[in-house]
């Protein structure tokens, strides 16, 4: 089965690397899906999901917002450039389920993007950290 | 006791205590220098691939364009940030930097540009508050240990008065961590933008790109994240120059403590000598006189 090699990245640390046979992220347009052999690609991440594939394995991670960069040539690679990014065995669920209640108010409140961004954020902690 | 020797010996303990403390200092700096240089070693992985990314997108879409990437034809004010630390005891960490900061001020001027000031780190702000100068910002408490959050902060409000054309230029004054003995305050230009070339890019058919949205909206969203990272770079450095600074600073100021307590030991044991010897030949005279009274 062929594989990728793939890197998800943060400004303060590397966060995950391997090899891969899949990855799905959620774009800002939506889902995409990679593969190895993927054309080059360079994709906007929005605040989701992020599952890579190792064989039947699948290691998931939230990814708050960033890029997706697949570059080709001698050693294809899948880059994952996060803002924020944290593997599921890493999530704190308590922490999570509190700023979900936080930011649930305020989108009642303000209605504003930011809060709407942080309940995402929280949600998508939830998910995977549940 | 004599009062020189009391005196002398007062200060000898005041020495130790201050060593003390100075050796103390300089313990925590060093155990501080490992963990700052850990994070700069983190960073680099994402600074590496963005810097990637950047250049892919400029070199495969040579024909885009956007305000972060290009000079204004004026130039009336540029923005300098500059990074000091919260904290003193660290050598000539923040003179250096200072000096440095005010080159580039004079530098600009000569260009026409007046500078605006942005500080981190409270001995830069006391600095220019002493000396009436404007700062437009500051930001202090995080020199020791920054944070992505921070430069997030500071690269937004720097791009934001770029943007509203407050000023033309973004100028960053920071310390550069080369070694432990050796780090070099540096001045340099964040916008218009210069992407820092990571490897050549080699002359070869363009493939077929693909984007998501638009390359447009790509650059739009990437720039501001590029420009972030390069500031939180800068502050990582800097903190890590910071404790380096720290510990050799501190470690000279317990070996001229040594120094002093060797010195003033000398001078403690020449005053014991001399009050033994004085009371010696107050006892001996003493009994001469008695002895010259009896015959």
């Amino acid at each position: 089965m062929p594989t990728m090699l793939v890197r998800v990245v943060t400004p303060e640390r590397e966060v995950w690397r391997g090899e891969a046979t899949g990855l799905v992220a959620r774009g800002l347009e939506g889902e995409v899906g990679i593969l190895p052999g993927h054309a080059p690609l360079l994709v906007e991440l929005g605040i989701g999901v992020l599952r890579i594939q190792q064989g039947d394995r699948e290691e998931r991670a939230a990814v708050h917002g960033g890029f997706l960069h697949v570059v080709d040539g001698a050693a294809p690679r899948v880059d994952v450039l996060a803002e924020m990014a944290e593997l599921a065995s890493e999530i704190d669920v308590e922490r999570a389920r509190l700023a979900r209640e936080r930011a649930e108010r305020r989108v009642e409140e303000v209605a504003g993007t930011e809060a709407r961004a942080d309940l995402a954020r929280a949600l998508t902690r939830l998910r995977l950290g549940e | 006791m004599g009062a020189k020797l009391r005196e002398t010996r007062r200060r000898i303990r005041s020495i130790q205590s201050t060593m003390r403390i100075t050796r103390a200092m300089e313990l925590i700096a060093a155990a501080r220098i490992v963990r700052a240089q850990q994070r700069v070693r983190h960073a680099r992985p994402y600074a590496d691939l963005i810097t990637a990314v950047l250049q892919d997108l400029t070199y495969r879409e040579a024909e885009l364009t956007h305000p972060l990437l290009e000079g204004r034809p004026e130039r009336r004010s540029a923005a300098v940030f500059v990074v000091t630390s919260d904290r003193g005891l660290a050598g000539a960490y923040n003179a250096n930097v200072l000096r440095t900061a005010e080159e580039l001020f004079s530098k600009l001027r000569a260009e026409g540009m007046e500078p605006r000031v942005y500080v981190t780190g409270r001995k830069g702000v006391a600095y220019f508050r002493f000396r009436d100068r404007p700062i437009v910002r500051s930001w202090t408490g995080f020199s020791e240990g920054p944070s992505y959050e921070h430069a997030k902060e500071l690269a937004e409000e720097l791009i934001r008065a770029f943007v509203e054309r407050e000023v033309d230029e973004i100028h960053g004054v920071f310390t550069d961590y080369v070694s432990g003995m050796v780090q070099r305050p540096v001045a340099r230009r964040f916008v218009p933008l210069e992407v820092v070339e990571v490897e050549a890019v080699p002359p070869r058919p363009v493939p077929l790109y693909l984007f998501e949205p638009s390359p447009e909206a790509i650059l739009d969203a990437l720039l501001p994240r590029y420009v972030e990272e390069r500031v939180f770079l800068a502050l990582l450095e800097s903190a890590a120059s910071e404790h380096a600074a720290r510990r050799r600073a501190m470690s000279a100021a317990t070996d001229n403590a040594e120094e002093l307590i060797k010195v003033f030991t000398r001078v403690a044991n020449q005053a014991r000598q001399a009050e033994i010897t004085q009371e010696i030949m107050e006892i001996v005279g003493g009994a001469e006189a008695l002895a010259g009274a009896e015959s």
